[in-house]
């Protein structure tokens, strides 16, 4: 098994420490930090991301890994900045008004920045105009809305509408979360779905490209 | 008329209780509480309770067969959708979970959704069958964490799962119309104190689950399922409808 196969089991099983101590084994060894990155901790992330959204572990599992992987990234920061990490996006990420949960959203938020992406996190019981107002401000390519409720999930048809009143027509709206669907998605018009974490930050890379 | 009530624990003291004073023959199949939190294996679980229904319907005489499926189940995290059965019409409530139920109608959680932003809800149903936050909870949490973690990742592990609590503003406590608890009521408000909640008191009612087993079941309140259809979403304050499947011998591709 190589290095960066164990950094993704390790992530995934939360040993924070043997992380830690095998990220600075592989950038000792001459990996490149951008591979140390995709191949090693955001693989292993994107798995537990996967698990937890298909039951296989739950929110624990999810804490710990999610601590492991920022422990990585702690020590590949300094490489990745000096290497000159391109920027290739902005997403404004958030929770709808009224819903309160955040760790898929936190789950999506540590993907897509590992992704390169740049994300402005404007936390949970997010107002429609607070989505455009970052949007506008930090000139996102993406506005990413998640909601775990039937009941908020339904703020994210107001926060299509109102963008495109307000005349964001190049800023494209990505939803996600536990109720909502691609059926829903195309029912409300938004540009995209996500159905965990890792899909949708490559799909937030995918529409940044495009 | 017969009636199979299929529903989640948490509401058995208010069905059960309905069930006593119905005209109606209902025979009761309860499932665990918390399936919501999990929408594929509720889907899957209660699609297997429908068809196991029908599967003891065929060994009734027929003055015992069931007329009707029942459900004491919202939408639920979305965990109802694709639910059919083949044979007996399938009565949904139309609302999102099951504090509209307790509420006694969709519109009344709505407006009460409005009136506590950031709310979590106590009732004696969620504190005997769920996990509901308090002192005691949390402390049952951090011994389990311990038989598997070190100490460290623990106090993390708490940290993190009690982070939320912050964000919420209410305790919100729905008195049963059934079952009168001051034990119940006090959990409520020192869960609500311990977070620094504002703690309210809302008054539940009988109505959905009276109507659940005895009827009327009127289009604005009720969804009527009929056989060889499924229960898809309606993304409006109706919540689903019924669609038709063609191709029903083809069970496993519903």
């Amino acid at each position: 098994m190589s290095i960066l196969d164990n950094i993704s089991e390790m992530l995934q099983k939360g040993k924070a420490k043997d992380v830690q101590a095998m990220v600075q084994q592989a950038m000792e060894e001459g990996l490149a930090p951008k591979d140390i990155l995709e191949k090693g901790l955001l693989a292993g992330m994107g798995i537990i991301g996967r698990k937890f959204k298909n039951n296989e572990i739950f929110v624990p599992e999810v804490l710990i890994a999610a601590r492991a992987m920022n422990k990585g990234v702690e020590i590949l920061k300094p490489r990745l900045m000096a290497d000159g990490m391109e920027e290739r996006g902005t997403v404004v990420l958030g929770a709808v008004k009224g819903d309160l949960h955040d760790i898929g959203k936190n789950l999506v938020k540590m993907m897509m920045e590992g992704k390169g992406l740049k994300v402005i996190d404007l936390g949970v019981d997010i107002k429609c105009e607070e989505f455009i107002r970052a949007a506008k401000e930090n000139h996102a390519n993406i506005i990413a809305c998640a909601a775990l409720l039937t009941t908020t999930m339904e703020e994210m048809k107001v926060v299509v509408e109102e963008t495109k009143k307000a005349g964001l027509q190049d800023v494209k709206i990505m939803i996600g979360g536990a109720p909502v669907t691609q059926e829903y998605a195309d029912l409300i018009g938004a540009d995209a779905y996500g159905k965990d974490a890792a899909s949708a930050a490559d799909i937030a890379l995918e529409m940044c490209a495009g | 008329m017969n009636i199979a009530f299929i529903g989640c624990m948490v509401m058995n003291r208010e069905i059960n209780y309905e069930v006593s004073q119905s005209k109606n023959r209902v025979r009761t199949w309860w499932l665990r509480q918390g399936l919501h939190d999990t929408p594929g294996i509720l889907k899957n679980t209660l699609q297997d309770m429908i068809d196991r229904v029908e599967d003891y319907q065929q060994t009734l005489d027929e003055d015992k067969q069931f007329d009707y499926i029942c459900l004491g189940y919202g939408l639920c995290s979305n965990g109802i959708l694709g639910i059919m059965s083949r044979t007996i019409p399938v009565i949904v409530p139309r609302c999102d979970d099951c504090i509209s139920l307790f509420l006694g109608s969709a519109d009344q959680y709505r407006s009460l959704f409005r009136k506590y932003p950031g709310a979590y809800w106590y009732n004696t149903g969620w504190i005997e069958q769920a996990f509901t936050p308090s002192k005691q909870s949390y402390e049952r949490h951090r011994h389990k964490y311990l038989q598997q973690y070190d100490e460290e990742t623990v106090t993390y592990l708490m940290e993190k799962e009690m982070e939320w609590t912050a964000k919420y503003n209410y305790g919100v406590y729905i008195q049963s119309p059934v079952y009168d608890c001051a034990e119940n009521e006090s959990y409520a408000q020192e869960a609500s104190q311990l977070f620094g909640w504002k703690y309210q008191k809302e008054s539940g009612t009988r109505l959905f689950f009276y109507t659940l087993v005895n009827g009327p079941w009127k289009e604005a309140d009720f969804l009527v399922c009929p056989p060889g259809h499924k229960i898809c979403p309606d993304y409006s304050t109706a919540k689903i409808k019924a669609v038709y499947v063609q191709n029903l011998h083809k069970k496993q591709n519903l």
